[in-house]
């Protein structure tokens, strides 16, 4: 029980890190930072369905509290990030090390962001309006950033923490 | 792996909720169900802001200490400028006064400001959204002007709960707000937002000659939102042959990301 609570109320310290300690730091950091994604990464990579499921619809559940996307966007969001890592890492990037881990961040930025574009256009948020506008040099170069930025998190906290290290040993994901 | 998921109680209890809230909120009645949950959690967003705002401001004051004395002596010499031009405007204020007095012309709007808190920024990488600290509560609805206080226009509310706003910059791609050029001749035009990033003026008409650092301002025909807010300074034109109107793109009065606190106008009738 007590893992529980340490883990939701990680995530709840997470996501009002990203929506409103980063943007009071510099307004560009939210754009190079998903907190929350890094840490659902995190969670499905090193605990078991039961932990990393209620925090993933945790995080979701926040996220739609202050977005302007209909309610349940980002739980829609992050469920298929849940299926899709959960897929690769069960059926093609079987074994925990460094290696996988930074793979299955990048894997899990794109991922994310085709699923929002799409699920944007969807909601008709373009407005009529040309894909260029959004899909634009600034878009792409903060995905750039932020893949940048994850590796980076990910090999410090490999660096750093042993927990991590010991799990990155090369066994099977289960 | 679905089946161990709906074994764990939490989860099945997190299932639950979550789809109470999205059937509630599909029925329109999510200020009801999420009202409470934000009453909760915006003290802490809040907090999260002020101490990081503050945080940068003590750390932008050390790291650009030596900027200071330059950016000190570029406001002096600013001054000096603003002061000669203020004595023009005050003459013609007052003629303006004069000459409303005579014809009995009275203002057909008038506006009372109200002080908001940023307290966060909209999870969403597609548009560019601020999160306020009030809501519809206190009165704010959807299309009032969000001013800083020296009558800077940043954005439009674009959406209102009971407690919070959410603010869409005049520099999101969706944003488009009627303005005026104060050039030689005023000319109305509509400034729009360009990837999320810039503001352009659009359909000038091309007898207009434009010149860079002409003021662009607010023109009061959109709906809640006064004439005469600043919006920026004109630093490139694009009046190009081929096209039927000329554009320009406009530098904002101020970085809209680091204004800490708001006006929002609200009309009084």
């Amino acid at each position: 029980m007590f893992k529980y609570l340490f883990i939701f109320l990680t995530v709840i310290i997470l996501v009002i890190f990203q929506i409103a300690f980063l943007p009071g730091l510099n307004s560009n950091l939210p754009s190079f930072i998903n907190l929350p994604l890094l840490l659902i990464i995190f969670l499905i990579f090193f605990f078991n369905n039961s932990i990393s499921f209620p925090s993933i619809l945790l995080s979701g559940l926040l996220l739609d509290f202050y977005s302007t996307n209909f309610f349940g966007f980002f739980i829609l969001l992050f469920l298929i990030e849940f299926i899709i890592i959960k897929f690769f890492s069960l059926h093609i990037l079987q074994n925990k090390n460094l290696f996988i881990f930074i793979s299955l961040n990048i894997l899990s930025i794109f991922i994310w962001h085709i699923l929002s574009l799409i699920l944007v256009f969807i909601t008709l948020k373009f407005n009529n309006q040309p894909l260029e506008l959004v899909i634009n040099i600034k878009y792409l170069l903060n995905i750039l950033y932020q893949l940048i930025i994850h590796s980076v998190i990910v090999f410090l906290l490999y660096k750093f923490s042993p927990h991590v290290k010991s799990n990155l040993s090369g066994s099977l994901v289960n | 792996m679905f089946k161990s998921i709906f074994k764990n109680k939490i989860s099945l209890v997190l299932v639950i909720i979550c789809f109470i809230l999205i059937t509630v909120d599909s029925l329109g009645a999510s200020r009801y169900s999420i009202r409470y949950f934000r009453a909760i959690l915006n003290p802490i967003v809040k907090s999260a802001n002020f101490t990081s705002a503050s945080l940068a401001d003590f750390l932008s004051v050390y790291f650009n200490r030596q900027d200071l004395f330059k950016v000190n002596q570029d406001l002096r010499e600013k001054i000096v400028d603003l002061s000669i031009k203020n004595i023009e405007l005050t003459t013609l204020r007052q003629e303006n006064e004069f000459l409303k007095a005579e014809l009995d012309f009275k203002d057909s709007y008038d506006y009372t400001s109200l002080i908001a808190r940023i307290i966060g920024r909209g999870p969403d990488y597609i548009s560019t959204d601020l999160i306020i600290n009030q809501g519809s509560l206190v009165g704010v609805k959807s299309g009032f002007a969000v001013t800083t206080a020296q009558g800077v226009i940043i954005g439009k509310i674009s959406e209102v709960e009971d407690n919070l706003a959410h603010i869409r910059l005049l520099s999101d791609n969706q944003s488009k707000i009627s303005a005026i050029v104060a050039a030689k001749q005023t000319s109305l035009g509509l400034v729009s937002g360009e990837h999320n990033l810039n503001l352009k003026i659009e359909l000038l008409p091309k007898d207009i000659k434009l010149n860079a650092d002409d003021i662009v301002a607010t023109s009061g025909l959109d709906d809640y939102i006064p004439a005469g807010l600043f919006i920026g300074n004109i630093y490139q034109i694009d009046s190009s042959q081929e096209k039927l109107w000329q554009q320009a793109l406009i530098e904002p009065a101020l970085d809209y990301y680091n204004v800490r606190l708001v006006n929002i106008l609200i009309p009084n009738n």
